[in-house]
């Protein structure tokens, strides 16, 4: 099951704090999808430290999905295959 | 399309790398006031006195200089997701011999003494050409080239010209030498420090945390654009005009110089009456105060031209006050207090996130690292400095000391906040390392 989180309107640091608090909240076969105006590089850096996977998509001008889900899980990966922006 | 992320942020340096000079530079902030404290009134009499210059390098280079370097240490991986080559050995050797340099320096200019001066050149061209190498060379190999890049860039070379005029006048001052060209080396060198090293640096953080932080929309890009390369042209066209005595030249291109940083402050005010989301924050107070800071130092420097400002005593120091303490030490106090906890924030981060998958752990959020009252009460007590300050330099006998007392007081608290971060941060990330060695029994205590 997917969570949606749009942090596209807010002021820097709450995109990463929430997107942070909620992975702390992943269950097995969750994964986050989030919208962001922005490339979040910082955000990457804690998810390779975190050990978790994810994913960018262009969808636009000031519009990236971001997915991210725990390497392993095969439920949230399978839902994610089948997932479009 | 699907794509793999494959970009990913080189790691920052560590945080006391960068702790260290952002907790130094209110150290020479509170030194200023226990300068202004002893000597009264005498350091403000005359911008020639060596009072005013042990003041003003206090500042330029122990508060701004200090904290720009470290913060571009920080910015550098940041922006072009590049390290700045040998950091680890970089940053604390830039520091100790900025700090040297910068102490050596005031004690030449109060004491006279030739070792003192000898001491200054030494560590302070050690410090900014081993600083101007390393971040050279980062910014060099930044790949994704934008207006902020490009600021730097010519905020680095503003910096090295600083530097060498700034040598040469030591050398002058400590008796190796005369030049009647003197006054004309202190303007460029005060040219190349104010409106280059720290302008161009302003400008170019501005170009990116002004949109980022405080959700306004981006800059034109006629300013963007073009204020990075004009300004260093602009500047070196006022070299000439100022090395070969073309009044006609030099005029011109500092009422260019002046438009243009008239822009970028009148910009950011426009940009904050439009930004999207209005929550209140003190980090826009700063940024504010610092451009109407600048319009007013271009309103004085106006006034200036057009009146003859030879029996005006106050004059250049009003100008100098407005812009080092109103424009720079306004911005620069601002961004300390986002910068600061924000680091200490994303450094506990990195740590939370090591221990993600044993389970959840709670660490403070930014606002309980560094709560808004204390910023607020800083942001007052510097708007009572900087109105005390255009004051004294007209009223020096009545007013010279109560405005180091301020300076000490608004340093200090300034330096007691940071520490006070610096300090959270340590508790917290002593218990996130307790938890990765603790029991699991242990652990439950420790989580919350």
């Amino acid at each position: 099951m997917h969570i949606d989180l749009d942090v596209s309107e807010l002021p820097p640091p709450e995109p990463l704090d929430i997107i942070l608090a909620k992975l702390q909240e992943l269950g097995p076969g969750e994964w986050l999808c989030v919208r962001h105006r922005q490339q979040p590089y910082p955000l990457y850096n804690l998810l390779e430290t975190g050990g978790l996977s994810w994913q960018v998509h262009y969808a636009g001008p000031g519009d990236f999905r971001i997915l991210i889900w725990r390497p392993g899980d095969s439920a949230a990966e399978q839902e994610m295959e089948r997932w479009q922006p | 399309m699907k794509s793999v992320a494959s970009l990913s942020l080189e790691q920052a340096p560590p945080l006391w790398l960068l702790l260290r000079f952002f907790l130094t530079a209110p150290l020479f902030g509170m030194a200023a006031g226990v300068l202004l404290l002893v000597m009264g009134p005498e350091a403000l009499a005359s911008r020639w006195i060596p009072g005013v210059m042990a003041l003003t390098h206090l500042f330029t280079l122990g508060f701004i200089t200090m904290v720009m370097c470290g913060a571009a240490l920080q910015v550098l991986p940041v922006l072009g997701g590049i390290e700045v080559p040998g950091v680890l050995l970089v940053g604390p050797a830039v520091h100790l011999l900025m700090t040297i340099g910068t102490l050596a320096l005031n004690g030449g200019f109060i004491t006279g003494h030739a070792l003192a001066f000898d001491t200054a050149v030494v560590s302070l061209a050690g410090a900014l050409l081993l600083f101007l190498g390393a971040a050279g060379l980062g910014l060099w190999r930044v790949k994704t080239l934008n207006p902020t890049v490009h600021a730097l860039r010519g905020a680095l070379l503003a910096l090295l010209l600083t530097l060498l005029l700034g040598v040469y006048l030591v050398k002058l001052l400590s008796g190796y030498g005369a030049s009647a060209h003197m006054l004309q080396v202190i303007d460029l060198h005060l040219g190349w420090a104010l409106l280059g090293w720290v302008g161009l640096m302003v400008l170019g953080v501005g170009f990116q945390v002004v949109p980022l932080f405080q959700m306004t929309k981006e800059y034109p890009k006629w300013l963007s654009r073009w204020a990075p390369w004009g300004l260093p042209v602009l500047l070196i066209a006022w070299t000439w005009a100022v090395a070969t005595g073309a009044g006609l030249w030099r005029l011109l291109a500092e009422v260019c110089l002046a438009a243009v940083y008239m822009a970028f402050a009148v910009q950011t005010l426009w940009l904050q009456r439009q930004r999207k989301r209005r929550v209140a924050d003190s980090g826009i107070a700063f940024w504010r105060t610092s451009a109407v800071a600048t319009v007013l130092a271009a309103i004085l420097w106006a006034v200036g031209l057009s009146n003859d400002t030879t029996g005006w005593e106050w004059y250049p120091m009003l100008l100098g006050t407005s812009i080092i303490g109103g424009v720079v030490l306004t911005v620069i106090i601002g961004m300390l207090y986002k910068i600061v906890p924000f680091l200490a924030w994303f450094h506990l981060q990195q740590s939370q996130m090591v221990l993600l998958n044993s389970g959840p752990v709670k660490i403070p959020h930014m606002q309980q690292l560094l709560p808004a009252a204390p910023v607020r009460w800083q942001f007052r007590l510097h708007l009572a400095v900087l109105c005390c300050a255009a004051a004294a330099v007209v009223f020096p006998g009545y007013l010279a000391r109560p405005l180091g007392l301020l300076l000490l007081m608004s340093f200090a608290l300034l330096g007691y906040n940071l520490l006070g971060v610096a300090r959270l941060y340590r508790r917290e990330n002593s218990r996130l390392a307790q938890i990765q060695t603790a029991s699991d029994n242990e652990v439950l205590s420790l989580r919350v």
